[in-house]
């Protein structure tokens, strides 16, 4: 077989750009010299194709790959596993184009290309980078036919491969809409990808980290029948963190070990019947299995946990988007009983630090004995003194709370939440921090509302007689913008919201259209992620259902048949399979031969060689009384035949078909 | 033991094939004679997509999901354009050009088909390859066949095969022609034979041709090792004087008549290939001759189709090939 479909610049030249755009998506991912060999790689290929280069080195060649895969064994331990794994994939892919020999050499570069694809999906899944990817598989399809078609170009290949696409898109659709939905089949959680939002230990720097993320951390639609809640009460518990070592918060033992061992059901408390408020979370991937509610969030999902302190928990990291449903019930909150276990880890401080808050606060609770004076009063020492609300905080000492409360007093929520539940803990209050997300940006078009990074916040819950678990913010003390109107004009002044991106929609929501692109971008996303990444198992149902109006077996079967034979034409009438149409000529010829059947079995039979004139005086012999008929018939039909040059109409057939009745009627 | 068994299956599937599809001078590939499979690549593209989906499945993330299934259409899609690319095409086999043995063979095909068809790779059993690129309206496409005897040849089923459009599938057909070639005998100059196209040539007064091995004595050469020790002049060896041969040569006149028994050979197949060159050439100087073949005459005449008509019963003569 010759080599010839290979020195085509046509193949070349789309896997060159199938390479780059791959890359430029995994630009983040990417190491800088694992791009470069890939670079050198295709401009020896280029070289080689016009004849400029020799073949290549097969040692050289062993030698960049053993380099490579070193280099690449070296970086494991400082860029983590996943993307050593996607750098060792690009890395091959690159290298290949050195070894283009033979037509299966494309083939299995192809293959690598749709694996890249695959890989590209699984860090960017949102409307923007789909965009991206539905071209790169055009280009990878591309390839494949113009390797099989040497004779086409570039622009033929890019053309055919995008025909072939839009002919299957009808039984993607189908199939991915009628396929049944599994679990996942073994556990995922051990994913090596960087984790997104909150994690399960809280210095006051991680969220201040997270205000500078524009990126949409879930979608929340309320049902109907429940009512909006404020926008100040709108406080998306995620995690509890009650043990704190001066410096941080973390979540405490116990809840570690049931994240890890237990996994027990936490009793379900008895649901009062009215005061819940139904909606429906659509998370994007975290990568962790804190899952946010509103306070009290109840769900009865298998899948879905409610963890001892009122939070719930996915039983597997979250890994893609996500859809789950919640009820919450704020009047449940009042009803968790507090063991003397729980109430003793709530009011632990750390011996030594953080002496002066202590001192502080041991003072202050002697003028209110009552609990709900004391926390007054705590609330008004920060809105009254000269506390500040910033995104950049000055760095605090060993001590941070006493550096804070006598010091800096500048800090966002953290700081306010610490130094809050430090002082109420002083004052044998049992308190802890809640971190989560507050507020949110309600999309009234559509019906939604998108909680972003920098929406993350911290709080603090304090527990009392008879009211149990009661929120108690002290940022909203300090600055009642952040609760009532969120980040953005809470920071107006300061210019520091989202000051790492410049180039963020969502900072310039002043701007009416760029404001108003960004809305329309977020409507886009909200329907895909709601529509396509959380299309599952209930929403498949809830389809079938609407389409069926009931489901059952019988149903669906014959849904999925009649969808299948549709497509089956739809793919058969696209490939070219024609169903062959009868002119009335032809079907003149087949009335003409019935009639001589039909007159054969009268006794008058027409041998094949015999011509219709011949066969006209033969009947006309025979069965003189239908002599006129036979003679107008065979003239009408040699007419049609040997002296118009037009073809029959439809008007023909039927004279044709009356001729041949009043013959029949006449015998 | 597995040879066996090989010829076996071999045997079974040629005759199940001649009994579905039957030769004949024209074919249109339809689905009755179309097989269509798919390519390994085709298979390790689908093991891909079943990974993509299982991958899909377990992290839970629905576009990958619907990556794998759009692969898996694109997959299906292509299995009904690889077969409508081979369909409706038609074969004729064209009976041209002239085989020689121990030369390598070429057959023509026309190739007709209303729309335009791509890739497409041309070979007999065990034979070479030929790449066509397209086929547009109608096409002649040149198939290789490797040396062959003399003789008359079925040249059997040729195998046409597209992957067309993304080599996910190969869909191909054997084809049987009724492809008869003739493989005339592999011309060989003999020595003898200039002297008598020179004499032809000029053409003057009695214009007479002397052909190697006839009745007339011409006189005595040394010997060479191979010559037929019959024409051994004895008598000289005995004397003494060194081994020579007879020769003798036969007066030939305008017309000339080939014998096949006149020729000097070490074999018949050798015989037949110095007549077949001496055939051709004379044909080329238009020289007019007979043939013949141990009894088989071919009356005396000249033009093309004489010749070819001698280069058949040349290349038939003893039964040929089969």
């Amino acid at each position: 077989m010759t080599n010839s479909w290979l020195l085509g610049k046509p193949t070349i030249g789309l896997m060159t750009a199938t390479y780059l755009v791959s890359l430029l998506a995994l630009s983040h991912e990417v190491l800088w010299w694992v791009a470069m060999i890939g670079a050198i790689a295709i401009g020896w290929r280029w070289c080689y194709s016009v004849g400029k280069v020799m073949v290549f080195n097969r040692y050289l060649l062993s030698l960049i790959c053993v380099a490579g895969l070193a280099l690449l064994a070296i970086s494991v331990t400082k860029s983590g596993l996943l993307i050593t794994m996607i750098n060792l994939l690009l890395l091959g892919y690159g290298l290949k184009f050195i070894e283009l020999k033979q037509r299966r050499d494309v083939f299995f570069l192809v293959l690598v290309g749709i694996l890249t694809v695959g890989v590209i999906i699984i860090l960017y899944s949102d409307v923007l980078s789909a965009i991206k990817i539905l071209p790169l598989i055009g280009l990878n399809i591309a390839i494949l036919s113009v390797t099989c078609a040497p004779a086409m170009t570039t622009v033929q290949a890019i053309k055919q491969s995008a025909q072939l696409i839009a002919i299957s898109v009808p039984l993607t659709v189908v199939l991915f809409l009628l396929m049944p939905k599994l679990p996942p089949l073994w556990d995922a959680a051990k994913s090596q990808q960087a984790t997104t939002g909150l994690s399960d230990e809280l210095s006051p720097g991680d969220i201040a980290e997270l205000s500078r993320s524009d990126a949409l951390a879930f979608s929340v639609t309320f049902d109907p029948g429940s009512q909006l809640p404020l926008r100040k009460q709108l406080y998306w518990r995620a995690l509890v963190m009650d043990v704190f070592d001066g410096q941080r918060w973390r979540q405490s033992m116990d809840q570690k070990l049931w994240q890890q061992l237990g996994k027990q059901l936490t009793p379900m408390p008895p649901l009062p019947k009215t005061g819940g408020i139904s909606y429906q979370v659509i998370t994007q991937p975290t990568q962790q299995s804190w899952m946010v509610g509103l306070a009290l969030p109840i769900n009865d999902e298998s899948e879905i946990l409610r963890t001892p302190d009122q939070n719930i928990y996915a039983t597997s990291a979250i890994t893609a988007t996500k859809m789950y449903r919640v009820t919450s019930y704020p009047s449940l909150m009042s009803e968790v009983v507090i063991s003397d276990h729980v109430r003793q880890r709530n009011l632990t401080l750390v011996n030594g630090l953080n002496q002066q808050t202590k001192q502080w606060a041991i003072e202050l609770r002697r003028s209110y004995p009552s609990d709900q004076a004391f926390i007054s009063a705590v609330l008004s020492y920060f809105n009254q003194q000269q506390f500040y609300y910033t995104l950049s905080p000055p760095l605090l000492g060993e001590n941070s709370v006493d550096d804070f409360m006598f010091g800096t007093r500048r800090g966002f929520c953290a700081h306010y939440a610490s130094a809050f539940t430090v002082i109420m803990r002083a004052a044998g209050i049992p308190s802890r921090i809640v971190a989560g997300y507050q507020g949110g940006e309600w999309n009234s078009d559509v019906g939604y509302l998108n909680v972003y990074q920098y929406d993350a916040h911290a709080w603090s819950e304090v527990w009392l007689p008879a009211k149990g678990w009661v929120r108690q913010d002290p940022t909203a003390s300090v600055s009642p913008l952040r609760i009532e109107q969120g980040l953005a004009q809470a920071m107006a002044t300061e210019n520091s919201f989202l000051s790492g991106s410049i180039l963020s929609l969502a900072k310039h929501q002043n701007s009416p259209w760029l404001n108003n692109l960004r809305l329309s971008l977020a409507n886009l996303n909200y329907f895909w992620d709601r529509w396509l990444l959380g299309y599952d198992k209930k929403l498949q149902y809830q389809l079938l259902n609407n389409m069926l109006g009931g489901v059952t077996t019988e149903k669906v079967i014959s849904l999925t048949i009649s969808c299948f034979v549709f497509i089956g034409l739809w793919l058969m009438w696209n490939a070219g399979f024609k169903i062959k149409r009868l002119s009335y000529n032809e079907k003149i010829d087949s009335l003409y031969l019935e009639l001589c059947d039909e007159l054969a079995k009268v006794g008058v039979r027409r041998e094949k060689h015999v011509a219709s004139q011949d066969y006209a005086q033969i009947i006309a012999t025979r069965l003189p009384h239908a002599m006129s008929e036979v003679i107008e018939l065979t003239e009408f039909y040699n007419n049609l035949n040997y002296a118009s040059n037009l073809p029959a109409t439809k008007s023909d057939y039927r004279q044709m078909k009356r001729l041949i009745k009043s013959l029949l009627n006449k015998i | 033991m597995v040879n066996i068994l090989k010829q076996w299956f071999d045997k079974t599937w040629q005759r199940w094939l001649k009994q579905r599809f039957p030769g004949q001078q024209t074919v249109t590939l339809d689905r009755s004679n179309i097989f269509i499979f798919p390519t390994v690549f085709g298979c390790c593209y689908v093991l891909l997509c079943l990974l993509l989906f299982l991958l899909g499945t377990n992290y839970q993330n629905n576009l990958i999901v619907l990556l794998s299934m759009l692969l898996i259409s694109v997959f299906l899609t292509t299995l009904l354009k690889c077969y409508q690319n081979l369909a409706g095409i038609e074969l004729t086999g064209l009976e041209r050009g002239e085989h020689f043995a121990q030369q390598p063979l070429t057959v023509y095909c026309q190739l007709r088909a209303k729309k335009l068809r791509h890739g497409f790779v041309f070979n007999y059993k065990n034979q070479s390859q030929t790449l066509l690129d397209n086929i547009n309206n109608e096409n002649k496409v040149r198939v290789d066949i490797g040396p062959k005897s003399r003789g008359n040849h079925d040249l059997g089923r040729l195998t046409i095969a597209s992957i067309y459009p993304l080599g996910l599938f190969r869909a191909w057909s054997h084809v049987d022609l009724s492809h008869q070639v003739v493989v005339f005998p592999n011309p060989l100059p003999h020595q003898a034979e200039f002297v008598a196209i020179e004499q032809a040539g000029r053409k003057d007064h009695s214009s007479a041709t002397n052909l190697p091995a006839g009745d007339d004595f011409a006189g005595l050469n040394a010997f060479r090792p191979g010559e037929s020790l019959k024409h051994v002049a004895w008598k000289r060896v005995a004397q003494g004087r060194g081994m020579y041969t007879k020769h003798f040569e036969q007066q030939v006149s305008e017309p000339q008549w080939l014998d096949l028994d006149q020729i000097a050979g070490n074999s018949l197949e050798q015989k037949l290939s110095f007549l077949c060159h001496i055939v051709n050439d004379f044909s080329h100087l238009n020289v007019e001759f007979g043939l013949n073949l141990a009894g088989k005459k071919l009356a005396v005449s000249s033009g093309n189709n004489h010749r070819l008509q001698a280069l058949t019963m040349l290349a038939n003569h003893g039964g040929g090939h089969d």
